[in-house]
C-alpha cells in the first residue's frame, strides 16, 4: 500500500512516498522515511511490507558503502542501479525468493546529470524520467505524463509532486496524510515532509 | 567478507549467498545458535489450533512524553474462550533500563527476550558500556527476521533509556522495527489508540500520563474480550525504569471512572430498564 513516486527534472530529481505504516486496519505509525539516502547524491525509495523493505534498504546501503571502500571508487547512478539490480536478480531463484519490495533509486552524477531508475522485485530495470511504484501508478502516471515537461525546474517539479499528493488524496481509498519528499541536486539531498 | 560455516548454525537454512559474483556482499544477518523447534510442524497463523491461537489477546501500550516513557499493559491470558489468567506479568523486566512488553505468544515473547537480555549483559561485560535501546532492538529484529517463516508470534515494544536518551522501540514476527512515539499493541489497541490519540501531548506531566495510561489500557478492556485483568503501569526515564502501578483492578476502575461522571455503572446508559 505504499506510494512512492518520483521526477527527473533538468538538474534535478525528487522522491515522494506517503509515510504511513499498517498493519490490518490500522495505521501505527505515519512519518516513516522511506527513502534512503545512500550517499550525498543518491536516493533509494523503496516500497514494501515492514521487514522486507527495512532489511532489503539495510542491505543495499551497507553493499553500495561496501563496494566503496573496497574499490575506493564511488559509483554513479547507473553503476548504482545496476548494482541494485543485480541484488534483486541474485534473490529470485534463492531459497528465500525474491526480495518483496520495489524501489525507484534517484539521485545526481558529479558531472550534474540527473537521473531515475525504476526497480521491481525480480531484477527489472528501467531509466525513467517519471513514475511511481504500487497502487501510485494508477493515480500518477496519468497526471505525470500530462505535466512533465523536458528540462523542469526545481520549484516546477515540487509544484507537480504537490499536485500528485492532492490527487492521491483525493481519489485514492487509503487515506495518506503524510508526505516525505527528497530532492537531490548537485547540491546535495534536500527533505522535507508535505 | 566474513565465511560464515553453515555447519556451525542450529538452523537448516542460512543466508549465505553462493560466491560467484565477482564482488563479495554482505550477507544478511543469520539466526543465533539455538534451535528451536515448532511443535507439530509449520503452525498456521490464522486457521491454525484454536487452543494456541492467542495470538493477540491482549491490549499493551506505550507513548513517549517530557518526563520520558510510560508503558501500561493489562494481564489477561485467555485460550479462546477460557481465561487461564487474570494476573499475567505482560511487561518484561529486561535490565534496570530496559523494558519489553509482550503481545502474542507468551513463550516466544518471554524467551526471546530472556535472550535478548543475556545479549545485552555479554555486550556490557565485554565491552564496558552498555548496549543502546536501538542496537538491542535491532539484535531482536536480526533474530526474528531469521525465524520469519517458523511461526513465532511476537507484537512487543522495547522501551528503555541509554546515553541518548529514552526510546521506544515497536518489533514484531514479521521482522519489523519500527521507532516511534506512541504505540498500541494487541487485540484491544485499536481502542487504546482512540483514547492515547485524543489525549496524549508530549508535555503531559508524569502523573497525567500515568493517568491517561491506565485510561486507555481500561477502555480497551472494557470492550475487547481478550482484554482484562489488571493494569501494570511502567514509568521509563533517564535512571532507568520505575514500577508506578503494579496491579490496579479494571473492575475497580470501571466503577471509579462511572462515578466520576455521575453513572453507576451498570451498563443502562440508555434506560432500557430490562431490570
Amino acid at each position: 500500500m505504499d506510494s512512492i513516486f518520483g521526477l527527473q527534472g533538468g538538474d534535478f530529481v525528487i522522491v515522494a512516498c506517503d509515510g504511513s505504516i499498517a498493519h490490518s486496519i490500522l495505521k501505527i505509525k505515519e512519518t516513516e522515511d522511506k527513502i534512503l539516502k545512500l550517499d550525498d547524491h543518491k536516493i533509494f525509495g523503496i516500497s514494501g511490507e515492514g521487514a522486507d523493505r527495512n532489511s532489503f534498504g539495510e542491505l543495499v546501503h551497507k553493499n553500495h558503502s561496501l563496494i566503496r571502500y573496497k574499490t575506493g571508487a564511488y559509483m554513479n547512478l547507473k553503476e548504482t542501479a545496476h548494482f541494485v539490480r543485480s541484488m534483486y536478480a541474485q534473490a529470485i531463484r534463492s531459497r528465500d525468493g525474491p526480495h518483496q519490495c520495489n524501489g525507484l533509486l534517484g539521485g545526481v552524477d558529479s558531472d550534474g546529470t540527473p537521473s531515475l531508475y525504476w526497480l521491481d522485485y525480480l531484477g527489472s530495470l528501467q531509466k525513467i524520467t517519471r513514475g511511481a511504484q504500487g497502487y501510485a501508478n494508477y493515480f500518477l502516471l496519468g497526471l505525470l505524463d500530462n505535466q512533465y515537461k523536458p528540462n523542469l525546474t526545481k520549484e516546477e517539479g515540487i509544484e507537480i509532486i504537490k499536485k500528485c499528493i492532492k490527487e492521491l488524496q483525493t481519489r485514492f481509498l487509503i487515506a495518506q496524510n503524510k508526505f516525505i519528499v527528497k530532492i537531490v541536486t548537485k547540491q546535495g539531498i534536500e527533505a522535507f515532509t508535505l | 567478507m566474513i565465511d560464515f560455516d553453515p555447519s556451525s548454525f542450529g538452523l537448516a537454512h542460512t543466508y549465505q549467498k553462493e560466491d560467484k559474483d565477482e564482488i563479495n556482499t554482505l550477507a544478511l544477518p543469520s539466526a543465533p545458535q539455538v534451535i528451536y523447534k515448532t511443535l507439530n510442524g509449520p503452525t498456521q497463523v490464522n486457521g491454525g489450533n484454536k487452543l494456541n491461537n492467542f495470538k493477540h489477546g491482549t491490549t499493551t501500550l506505550g507513548f513517549v512524553f517530557k518526563e520520558g516513557i510510560l508503558l501500561a499493559v493489562d494481564s489477561r491470558a485467555s485460550m479462546g474462550s477460557f481465561l487461564s489468567s487474570e494476573q499475567v506479568r505482560k511487561v518484561i523486566e529486561i535490565n534496570e533500563y530496559l523494558l519489553g512488553t509482550m503481545a502474542g505468544g507468551a513463550a516466544d515473547c518471554q524467551y526471546w527476550l530472556a535472550y535478548l537480555a543475556n545479549h545485552c549483559r555479554t555486550y556490557e561485560l565485554k565491552n564496558g558500556s552498555k548496549l543502546s535501546v536501538a542496537a538491542a532492538s535491532k539484535f531482536l529484529q536480526g533474530i526474528l527476521i531469521g525465524y520469519r517463516n517458523s511461526g513465532l508470534s511476537m507484537g512487543c515494544m522495547i522501551a528503555g533509556t541509554d546515553t541518548t536518551g529514552q526510546h521506544l522501540y515497536y518489533i514484531d514476527n514479521d521482522g519489523m522495527r519500527l521507532k516511534g512515539d506512541i504505540f498500541s499493541v494487541g487485540s484491544g489497541s485499536t481502542y487504546a489508540y482512540g483514547v492515547l490519540d485524543n489525549h496524549y501531548r508530549y508535555e503531559m506531566s508524569l502523573n497525567e500520563a500515568v493517568e491517561l495510561g491506565i485510561r486507555a489500557i481500561y477502555h480497551a478492556t472494557h470492550r475487547d474480550t481478550a482484554s482484562g485483568g489488571v493494569v501494570r503501569v511502567y514509568h521509563i526515564h533517564q535512571n532507568g525504569w520505575t514500577k508506578v502501578h503494579d496491579g490496579i483492578d479494571v473492575v475497580d476502575l470501571h466503577y471509579q471512572f462511572a462515578q466520576q461522571k455521575g453513572l453507576v455503572g451498570d451498563g443502562d446508559e440508555a434506560k432500557q430498564r430490562l431490570f
